[in-house]
C-alpha cells in the first residue's frame, strides 16, 4: 500500500515537474508570436511616419524655409520623428539644393529616408516649386543629426546611385528592339506569377525607355 | 511503468521543442544593434578617384571639369523644370483629358531630367557620391577660364519662370515653350566682360576650405558687375539670397 502511494506521489510530482515548465514554455511561445506581430506593426508605423516626415520636409521647403534645419521630436499623432534639411549648394539656375533626412524609430526598429530636393526661387511668393528626384532608405540606426553619420549615408546612397547610373547608361545605349529582347530573355528566370504577363510588361518598359 | 511514462514525457518534450523552437529563436536573435556601416567599397573608391573626384575632400573641384556655355546648361535645366511644371499641372487637374496625358508628361520629364543630369555628369559638375553644388564648381572653373564669373542673374530667372508659367496656363505646346525659353535665355546670356584668361589663374578652386553649403555665395567673392546690370541688392547675379528671404 505504502509502495503504491509512493509511486502515485512520484507520478504526481513528475507530472508537475514536467508540465509546469512546459506550460511556461508554451505561454512564452504564444507571447513570442504576439511580440512578432507587434514588431511588424512597429516596422509599418515607423516607415509610414518617416515617409510623412519626408513630405513635411518638402512642404517646409515649399513654404520657402531655407538653410540648415535640424528638427527633433516632431510629432505625428503620438509618434515622434526627426527631420534634417541639409543644404548642399546651388544649381545652375540658382535653385537651392538640399538633402532631406527623415528618421522614425519605434521599439528596436529604426527607419531613415533620405531624399534630394531642388528648391526654386519664389515666383513671386511661396509656395515655391520644389522637385524631389529620388528617395533612398536604410534601417541601420544612424543619427541624422551627426555629420559623420550623414556623410556615411550620403556615401552609401552614392554607391547605390552609381549602380543606378550604370543601369541608365545600359538602357540609353540599347535600341528599343534590343532592350525589349533583353527583357524578354529574362522571362525564364522570373517568378511564375510574372511570366504570363511579362511580354506586355516588357512592351510598356520599351515604350518608357530613355531615348536620347 | 515509470520508465515508460518518463520516455513518453521526454518524447513529448522533444516534439514540442521541434515545433516551437524556431519562433523563440527568431525572437532571441532579434536583438538591438548599433552597427552602422561606414565603409565605402574599394571598387567604388577606385572608380571615384579615376573620375577625378576626391571622396575624402568633397569640396575639392574635380580634375577635368568642362566649362560649356551656360546657355546649354540653362536650357537643359529649364526644360526639365518646364516638363515638371506641365506634369504637376496635369496631376492636379480634374479634367480627365488632361489627366490622360500624365504618362506622356511623366516620360517627358524623366527624359529631360536624365538629359540635364547626364550633361552635368559628363562635365564633372556633379557626382552621385558628392553632395551637389554644381554652381560653385561651374563658377570657379568659368572664372579660371574666362577671368570673370558667368553671367547668371537671379532676376532674369524669375522673369523666365513667370513667362513659362504663363505659357503653360495659356495652353501653349511644349515645342512653342521651348522656343520661347531658347530665345529668352539667348537674350539673357551675355558674354563675360573680361574674356582674357587670368595669368596663372587657378580660380581659387579646390582649396578644401569650403563647407559645401549654400552659405558660400553670401560671403563668396563679389562678382564683376555686368554691363547694364548695376550691382544692387537682390540682383547680384551669383546666388545671393537676399531676394527671397
Amino acid at each position: 500500500m505504502t509502495r503504491r502511494r509512493g509511486i502515485a506521489l512520484f507520478l504526481v510530482l513528475a507530472l508537475v515537474a514536467v508540465f509546469v515548465p512546459v506550460l511556461l514554455y508554451l505561454s512564452q511561445t504564444g507571447s513570442s508570436q504576439v511580440r512578432q506581430a507587434m514588431k511588424f506593426h512597429e516596422v509599418q508605423q515607423s516607415e509610414s511616419v518617416a515617409l510623412s516626415g519626408t513630405n513635411s520636409g518638402l512642404c517646409r521647403l515649399r513654404g520657402n524655409l531655407t538653410g540648415l534645419q535640424q528638427l527633433s521630436n516632431l510629432l505625428l499623432g503620438d509618434t515622434s520623428y526627426d527631420l534634417t534639411l541639409k543644404p548642399t549648394g546651388q544649381g545652375v539656375v540658382l535653385q537651392n539644393l538640399y538633402h532631406l533626412f527623415s528618421r522614425c524609430a519605434l521599439g528596436r526598429h529604426s527607419y531613415i529616408l533620405m531624399s534630394d530636393a531642388e528648391q526654386l526661387q519664389p515666383d513671386p511668393d511661396p509656395p515655391v516649386m520644389v522637385i524631389s528626384h529620388d528617395t533612398w532608405n536604410t534601417v541601420e540606426p544612424y543619427d541624422i543629426n551627426l555629420a559623420a553619420d550623414v556623410t556615411a549615408m550620403e556615401n552609401l546612397r552614392g554607391q547605390d546611385l552609381l549602380g543606378f547610373e550604370a543601369t541608365k547608361n545600359y538602357e540609353r545605349g540599347k535600341t528599343p528592339a534590343q532592350y525589349e529582347s533583353d527583357l524578354l530573355a529574362k522571362q525564364s528566370s522570373l517568378p511564375q506569377e510574372l511570366k504570363a504577363d511579362w511580354s506586355s510588361i516588357a512592351g510598356v518598359l520599351k515604350e518608357e525607355k530613355l531615348q536620347f | 511503468m515509470i520508465r515508460s511514462v518518463s520516455k513518453a514525457f521526454i518524447l513529448a518534450v522533444i516534439c514540442l521543442l521541434n515545433w516551437s523552437l524556431p519562433a523563440v529563436l527568431a525572437e532571441v536573435s532579434d536583438t538591438a544593434s548599433d552597427f552602422r556601416p561606414k565603409e565605402v567599397s574599394a571598387n567604388t573608391l577606385t572608380s571615384v578617384a579615376a573620375e577625378g573626384f576626391d571622396i575624402n575632400n568633397k569640396d575639392a573641384v574635380p580634375a577635368g571639369v568642362k566649362v560649356r556655355s551656360s546657355l546649354e546648361l540653362e536650357m537643359a535645366i529649364q526644360e526639365y523644370l518646364m516638363t515638371f511644371d506641365a506634369y504637376r499641372e496635369a496631376r492636379q487637374s480634374t479634367d480627365p483629358e488632361a489627366r490622360a496625358k500624365l504618362p506622356k508628361l511623366l516620360k517627358a520629364y524623366r527624359e529631360a531630367y536624365a538629359k540635364a543630369i547626364k550633361m552635368m555628369r559628363d562635365d564633372k559638375l556633379i557626382h552621385p557620391m558628392i553632395p551637389q553644388n554644381p554652381l560653385k564648381v561651374y563658377k570657379e572653373q568659368y572664372k579660371a577660364k574666362h577671368g570673370a564669373y558667368p553671367p547668371l542673374d537671379k532676376r532674369d530667372y524669375k522673369e523666365l519662370r513667370k513667362a513659362i508659367k504663363k505659357a503653360i496656363k495659356d495652353g501653349k505646346s511644349t515645342d512653342e515653350i521651348l522656343v520661347m525659353i531658347r530665345n529668352r535665355v539667348a537674350n539673357l546670356s551675355r558674354p563675360a566682360p573680361v574674356p582674357t584668361p587670368v595669368p596663372g589663374g587657378g580660380g581659387g578652386s579646390g582649396d578644401g576650405s569650403d563647407d559645401g553649403d549654400d552659405d558660400d555665395d553670401r560671403t563668396g567673392p563679389k562678382p564683376i558687375p555686368q554691363p547694364g546690370h548695376p550691382p544692387s541688392g537682390g540682383h547680384d547675379g551669383h546666388g545671393g539670397h537676399d531676394g527671397h528671404h
